[in-house]
This record gives structure tokens, sequence and C-alpha cells, in this order.
């Protein structure tokens, strides 16, 4: 019992002195996300190409990646940006993932 | 006496059940999310309308190894409705530098094969990044991931090749996706 009494209070502390993982969205869900939103768009025309570039965060404490458009873009070689879009998961607080698409030639 | 050692008992069955009825409930929470989480197809794939079509973006999540020579492959589908062709970008991670000259997929008695075109190349901790692109036909991919027997990549550099694999299991779960998402796209192609 005393076992269990004190991982219970090394679990609290713990979830008390860190921040939940959160990532940058419009809307926010504590237990579960998974949002995708826009970010923005230019005045070229057309894509054919998509590239990606991610972020990631764990219970708030350790956040790692390269989420930039610049990233994104150079992932598929796209040298016209027509939009992009942003993608926000959430899992508890516990693993967030931040996520860029950028579209364009 | 029987009274208080009840009333102990009791209490203790309370205390007990009061201390992991939180933990029980938090586990019941990350199963629900994972459950939730993995039943959604649009999870692995995005699609953008525009005035030359649908443009489709799969982005699978498992990824092809070979543990011998320390190399592994990942990769992404960009599939315009209007065209035949298939994007395939691919990230190849070596030891050393090596100037990729092509890609082939063999599944079952079928070899498929494309010039690989380079974007960049980088570092990523000890190993080196190459970041190359190529061009399948949209029946040759769609073929491939109808496939059950998991299919080995192979990246010529140089007059030498490296072969890479992928678990069985990862694949079936991979392909099962991925197939399903093409079928989805055949099915919004426009007939002439």
């Amino acid at each position: 019992m005393r076992i269990i009494k004190n991982l219970m209070f090394v679990v609290g502390v713990t979830l008390l002195l860190s921040s939940c993982a959160v990532s940058k969205s419009p809307l926010t869900g504590f237990l579960y996300m998974d949002v995708k939103a826009p970010l923005t768009a230019t005045g070229n025309s057309g894509s054919s190409k998509v590239g990606t570039a991610s972020a990631q965060s764990i219970l708030g404490i350790v956040a790692t990646g390269d989420a930039s458009i610049d990233a994104a873009a150079k992932s598929a070689g796209i040298t016209k940006i027509h939009h992009i879009d942003e993608q926000a998961t959430s899992i508890l607080g516990i693993i967030a993932t931040y996520k860029v698409y950028v579209y364009g030639e | 006496m029987l009274l208080t050692k009840f009333m102990y008992m009791v209490n203790n069955h309370l205390k007990r059940t009061y201390l992991v009825r939180p933990f029980f409930i938090f586990f019941l929470l990350i199963i629900t999310a994972g459950v939730t989480n993995a039943q959604k197809l649009s999870k692995y794939y995005t699609s953008a309308m525009q005035e030359s079509g649908v443009l489709y973006f799969i982005e699978p999540k498992q990824e092809f190894k070979n543990n011998k020579e320390n190399c592994k492959f990942t990769y992404d589908l960009t599939y315009l409705s209007t065209k035949d062709t298939v994007l395939l970008n691919f990230t190849y991670l070596d030891n050393t530098i090596r100037v990729i000259d092509s890609i082939s997929i063999i599944y079952g008695d079928k070899h498929i094969s494309s010039i690989a075109e380079k974007i960049f190349i980088e570092t990523d901790k000890k190993f080196w990044k190459h970041r190359y692109s190529s061009n399948f036909l949209f029946k040759d991919i769609f073929l491939l991931f109808q496939q059950e027997k998991s299919p080995i990549v192979v990246i010529y550099y140089q007059d030498k090749h490296t072969q890479l694999k992928i678990k069985k299991s990862k694949w079936t779960k991979q392909s099962a996706i991925i197939s399903k998402i093409l079928m989805l796209i055949n099915a919004n192609k426009k007939t002439p």
C-alpha cells in the first residue's frame, strides 16, 4: 500500500510540476485533439507537390523538431508555394505533434 | 471485536478501490484515444481540390530497413487526379553519401523501376539523409499495395545497390490502409 501511495505521489507531483503537451491550434481538446487548419495562401496558381515538416512535444517537458515552412517546402523540392495548412494532434496531453503541409510547385 | 475487524476490512477495500480507480480510468482513456486514432483513414492522407484536379498526399508511417548495412527508407506519395503517374518522394538514410541513380520495387513476380532525382542531401545525427524523387504509374502503385507479400525496395547507386525490407506485420497494416486510400482515389476519378 505504501508503494502505491508513494508512486501516486510521484506521478501527481510530476503532473503538477509539468505542464501538458499542447500544440498550436485554433481549437483545443484536452483528452484528444486532431485539428487541421489553414495557415496561409499565396497568389501562385496550382500545386503538384506536397511537403511536410513536424515537431513533437512529450508531456510539455521536451519538445523537438523542425516544423518550419522552409523545411516542409524543401522536403518536396517546392519553390513556388500555393498554400499552407497546419495540423495539431495531442493525446491526453502526453504526446503532442505540430505538422505543417506546404502545397506548391 | 468481529465488528472492528469487519470494519477494518471494508475500510481497506474502499481505500484500495479509491487508489486504483484513477489509474484504471487513465489507462481506459489512453486505450480509447488510441483506438479512435487508429481507425481514422484521414490521418494517413490529405486532399486538396484545385483547377488542375484533386491533389492527394499519402504518408505511410512504417519504414523499410536493411539492418546489415544499417540503412533506412521512408517515403510519401503525391498524386494529382488528372495525371497517370504517382510522385514518390523518399528519404534514404545511410552511413555514407551515395549518388542514387534509380529505385526499384520488387513485389510478387513484378519489378517496377524509376530514375531518382535528387532534392537534397544533408546530415541527420550519424546518418546521411538523402532526399530523392521518383515517378511511378498509378496502376503499378495500386497493384503494389494489393500484395499480401511484403515488397523489397532496391536503391541503386554507382554500380552497387542496397535492398531494404519491411516486416510482414507492418506491411499488412500499411498496405491495408494505403490500398483503401488508393481505392478511394480511383473511385473519385472522373470518367471521360
